[in-house]
Formats: structure tokens, sequence, C-alpha cells
């Protein structure tokens, strides 16, 4: 299976084939693995690489996925080899879909649509947890739309802003 | 033997409501749960003798509504309540409409609660009882010219604070008399928007202090003992996040004074409970009591490790009316505990909270290991309250040690579901100033805006993620049901990779 992989905002080019007892032969970039992979109970696997034993926790987490190793937590963006270096190849250009990280209640808009914004401004904030945290511009532009209004519920994944 | 109460009602939720009704049970007392419909299926809940819905999942519904809480006590008849830590437990109220409803509420009386509650008054209070303070003054400043003059008499710089306040909000610092008027002005406009009173004090400003805290134990007979000392200086953004008992930089000398000090805090308060008295410490050791804490803390279990005494005991005994049976000279500190606040919440992407179910759940054990949690596999973490699912204590001989420890079981957290701030902790344990010791309140904060990664993975550790999350895609194209309601290694699944390799 080819893929093209996004992680810590880099895009890998990975084949990943399973052969007979449990190994599994993978090639990311020009680096070649063949490990045995054994799931030891439902998204908990234990790898044996060149002898190094690795144990490791994944879920699907809002269409990607959440990868634990040696206490350390990583998101894994799995997708169709050609467009995921399509997306990386374009960036942040064009309009770029700001989403709701996690299910809150948005408790104040700070922009409105066809206000320029900065990366890393915030452009609302949400309450989740009691804890308030400005959802921030993802780049620089113009605040093409504002999707909420205050006192909306939302959920992860829901679309908020969109900066172009 | 009889237990010394018949049945508790744990008016709490989580790793703390979890943490009490362990030892009720040890003591033979039965427990009654309260809980939310978000906490229905709850941790607390499930271990609890019996359970009551109290109401919606917002606090102010269910764990802040005090006419339901008093009802469930007497249609349970439940002889006293132990309100945790947050919610309820410094609420004089609370404490009273229980005292009202012929239930023991397990801390302070109404009246010290409140005393402590009021920092002016809290202030005023200890100082008759040569508490040491802040330099500054006690009560709100009339006339700015007052302002001018104890800021001259004080040294600049100092810090403007909201009588009222709290959380940040009507907080000026000031570095010389030219900065004052507008700060003034600033600082009483802010007061007033937030608190609806814009009286200030003025306190000297205390450079680059470390947050101590000397854990009380009262009984209602006037006897109290100080039980160690908890540092509490790695805080972000005012929270603590990271606590160690004793502290690095005490000594005997210095324990028995602030020891001492806070003895008279609990004169002054006439306090009974287990209590927390925190003081600030400043570069040359001078300590000023900041404020009293008339509950157990969050951070609790390290006294706990070190001296080995239960403080949810005591308290349940002395709520009893039981004397302490304990003198200053038996207790004895041994060995170095720490604790992380394991919070659901990603420290890749600003600490953004991560609620939702936990699909898989091993927390770390061993020697020298204790986790205190709320939470187990297949529970959601519900969007309600705090992002806490977890303390992780370790204990050793020596604090280096204490850290190794802690590292060890930080690596073998296994979560998956949400995000935590596990891998956070391990970054802040490998800093070389935090294995110094050498750090102030404002450490952290600092420390993030040098952080020069996310603790990112590189090289083969990024390829084994890459790898994992391609395992298990392939087995979630090719199994349909959700992960965790399926076997391990089904034929049917084998099938279904074998037709996925095919096609591929």
């Amino acid at each position: 299976m080819r893929y093209g992989a996004t992680i810590n905002g880099e895009t890998l080019e990975v084949d990943i084939n399973r052969r007979a007892g449990n190994v599994v032969e993978a090639q990311i970039g020009d680096r070649k693995y063949v490990l045995e992979a054994r799931a030891v109970q439902p998204g908990l696997y234990w790898l044996n690489w060149e002898n190094r034993s690795i144990e490791v926790v994944v879920t699907e987490k809002t269409g990607s996925y959440l990868v634990m190793l040696g206490g350390r937590q990583v998101m894994v963006e799995l997708g169709d080899l050609r467009t995921a270096l399509r997306h990386a190849h374009q960036g942040q250009q064009g309009t770029v879909q700001v989403r709701a990280p996690m299910p809150g209640k948005v408790i104040r808009v700070l922009l409105k649509e066809g206000d320029s914004v900065q990366e890393n401004q915030g452009i609302l904030v949400m309450e989740a947890m009691k804890m308030q945290n400005e959802i921030k511009a993802p780049k620089s532009g113009t605040i093409k739309k504002i999707g909420v209004t205050p006192g909306s519920a939302v959920n992860s994944g829901d679309l908020l802003a969109e900066v172009e | 033997m009889v237990p010394i109460f018949d049945k508790v009602l744990i008016a709490n939720r989580g790793e703390i409501a979890v943490r009490i009704i362990r030892a009720c049970r040890e003591m033979g007392i039965r427990t009654v749960a309260v809980y939310s419909e978000a906490d229905r299926g709850a941790l607390h809940v499930r271990m609890a003798d019996e359970a009551y819905a109290i109401g919606p999942s917002p606090a102010v519904e269910s764990y802040l509504a005090i006419p339901k809480i008093i009802d469930v006590a007497t249609r349970s008849k439940a002889t006293a309540v132990h309100p945790g830590y947050g919610f309820l437990s410094e609420n004089a109220t609370f404490a009273q409409a229980c005292e009202d409803a012929g239930l023991i509420f397990i801390g302070p009386s109404p009246s010290s609660m409140a005393l402590m509650g009021s920092k002016v008054e809290a202030r005023r209070a200890t100082s008759k009882f040569g508490v040491p303070i802040v330099p500054g003054t006690i009560d709100p400043i009339i006339d700015d010219r007052e302002a001018v003059k104890t800021a001259a008499s004080t040294g600049y710089p100092i810090m403007l604070k909201a009588s009222a306040g709290g959380g940040g909000k009507g907080l000026r610092l000031v570095r010389n008399e030219t900065e004052l008027n507008s700060a003034l002005r600033d600082a009483r406009s802010e007061a007033k928007a937030a608190f609806g009173n814009d009286a200030v004090y003025v306190e000297k400003y205390v450079e680059r202090p470390r947050h101590i805290e000397i854990q009380v134990l009262a009984d209602r007979h006037g006897n109290a003992v100080y039980i160690g000392e908890r540092e509490c200086s790695i805080q972000r953004r005012h929270q603590k996040v990271i606590e160690e008992c004793p502290s690095p930089i005490m000594t005997p000398d210095l324990r028995s004074r602030m020891g001492e000090a806070a003895l008279n805090v609990v004169r002054a308060a006439q306090y009974y409970n287990a209590g927390t008295v925190e003081f600030l410490v400043d570069q040359n050791r001078q300590f000023y009591f900041l404020e009293m804490n008339t509950r157990l803390q969050v951070e609790h279990p390290i006294t706990e490790l070190v001296t080995g005494l239960d403080l949810v005991k005591y308290q349940l005994r002395v709520a009893a009316g039981e004397k302490l049976d304990l003198q200053q000279d038996d207790i004895v500190m041994r060995g170095a505990a720490i604790e992380c606040r394991v919070y659901a919440e990603d420290p890749a992407n600003n600490f953004l909270p991560s609620p939702g179910r936990i699909t898989a759940f091993r927390p770390p054990s061993g020697p020298g290991v204790r986790h205190d949690t709320g939470v187990y596999q297949g529970w959601t973490v519900p969007n309600d309250y705090d992002p806490l699912i977890a303390k992780l204590a370790t204990w050793d001989g020596t604090r280096a040690d204490s850290i190794g420890r802690m590292r060890r079981a930080l690596t073998e957290y296994q979560i998956a579901g949400i995000h935590t701030n596990i891998s956070f902790f391990l970054e802040v344990l490998d800093d070389p100033d935090f294995q110094q010791a050498n750090f102030d309140t404002g450490f952290l904060d600092r420390w993030m805006q040098n952080r020069n990664s996310n603790y990112k993975f590189s090289g083969a550790d990024r390829d084994i993620a890459v790898i994992a999350a391609a395992l298990f895609q392939t087995e979630e194209t090719s199994a349909a049901p959700a992960a965790g309601t399926k076997p391990v290694e089904s034929p049917w699944k084998a099938q279904g990779r074998r037709n996925a390799l095919r096609t591929s």
C-alpha cells in the first residue's frame, strides 16, 4: 500500500506491505524497514525492528492517527500519495479552513469577515473543559468566512472560519 | 471495630472522589457518590457503595448545586460530607448548609473558611500572630497619595492588587514612581470591570520567588502539627503542573520557621482539618504568607509518599472529633517525591483541551509509583470539567532517583484516544535547570518561550510512528467493526488484510 504520510508538517512517501508471519516491509523515502508486528490489543502494537522491541499505541482521531511511543504523542495523516504531495507543495496557499480542534462552545468572535489577519492572531475564543482558548489563524491573509457565532456549540472538526 | 462514620457522601468527582472512596473503604465507612449526566458510569460512581444522579452536566446544575447535594445526603442517611478540592470545598455557605442539615462537614468551620477566603481579612488576622506577609498595605488604598507613600517606604518594584481579586485580574507591576499613576488607574478600572469593586492594595513585588507550601493538620481540640512542605514553583500560567516534596532548597531551620509560621496561621484562623499554608520564598529565603487553602490539596500524595501519613484518613478522624495522635517530632520525612498532573490537553498545539473517549489505557506501575485517576479504558473524558485525568507521583530515596523514576513511569504510560501532556513532562524533566532545582515561579513561562521543539519525533521514531499508523489504517479498512470491539487477529481480518495486499 502506498501512502502520503504527513507528520510534523512534513510529507513522506510510504510504501508498506504485510508479508506472512506478521512480517511488515516498509519503505519510507529511501529508508527500508523489515519488522515483525503484532497487535497485542486493539490499537496496541508490539514491533520488533532489528531486535529493537517497541510498543506503540494508535487510534484514529478526527480523520488522522494519534500515535504514542515512549510517552510521546504525534498525529499522523495518511492519504493518497499524490494528493498529499500536492497539499504539501501548495502549503498554506489559497483558502485555508480553520476547524474546531475540540468540541466546545464559541465564547467570542474576535474578527469579522473581510478583516485582515496575521498568522497566529486569535480569530475566536472557544471554551472547553472550563478553559477559554484562542483559536488562531494558520496564516496571514483575510478572513473570508466566519462559520459560527458567540454561543454556538461546535463539534471537533466543525468549520469555524476560512482564511484566504 | 466500629467505623468512625457510618456513611460519607463525597461531593466531588474524578480522581479525588476515587481517592476519598478508597480511604473510606479502608476505614470500613460506606460511601455515597453523586454524579452529573456526563459522569454516568464514571469511575467514582462505579466504585462507591451508593450513587445518586444529581442533574445535568454543567457543574452549576450538579456538583455546585448545594440543595441537591444536601438532599442526597439526607435521603441516603449519610452522616458526613467530604467536599474534595475545587467545587464546593471552599464554600462557607455549603459548610454551613451541611451543619444546618445535621451533617458533619469534613473540613474547617464555616467561619475559619470565610476568614481565610478573604485576602484582606486573612492578611489582617495572620499579621496579628506575627506571620510574615509581603510588605505593603493591608487595607485598600483610598487616596492615591497614600499609594505613593507606601510604595516609597516598601521600595520599588511593587504590585497593585485588586482587593476582591483573583485570576490575575486587577494586577499591575509597577517598576518606579513615574509608572504609578497610570498603573493605579488601570488596575482600578480592571478590578471594577472584573469584580464590581475598584479597591486595590499595594504589595512589594517579590522578584523570582519560589512557591513553597506547608501542609498542616489540626484537630478540634487545639492540637496542630506541620507535615513538611511542597515545592510548587513549576507553574504554567499560575497553575501548578509539577510538585515535589521536600523542596530542594529546604533546610531544617527554614522548615521549622516556616512550619511555626504555618501553625500561627492555624491559630489565627482557629483552624481544624488538613490545610495548606502557601508562602512565597524570595532569593534570600525570606518567606511571606500568601494564602491558606482550607481543604485537601491536589498535590497531597507527595506528602503522603514522603511522610507515610494518610491525609484523607486524618481528615476523617479530625472531623469525627478524634484527637491527633501525632506530635511534631513524630513527623519524619524520608526520600523525595514528585508529582506530574496529567491533563487531557495537547502540548504540541497550544495546550488545547482534548476531551474524548479513551480507547486504550495502561498507566505505569512498579516500584515507587503512585497513580491516582478517575478514568479508565472506554471512558469518555467529558468536556464539562477541568482536564485533570490523573496524578502520577513517584517516590525514591533521592530527588535525582525520583526524577529518574518519573521519567521511567512517563515513558511507560500508554493512553490512546486523547492527547495528554505526558511528553511535556519528559521535556521539562530533561531540562538542566530543572534537574539542578534552579527555578522560580516564572521558570516554566520563560522556558515555554525558548522551547525549541515539541519533543518532535525524528529519525527512526518518526518512521515507526508512520508505520504504526499505516498498520492501524490497514486493519480499520479491512475489518468493518470499530476498534475495541473486534477480536485481535481474527481470521476475517487476516483475510481482509490479504485482500488489501492484493489490491495494492
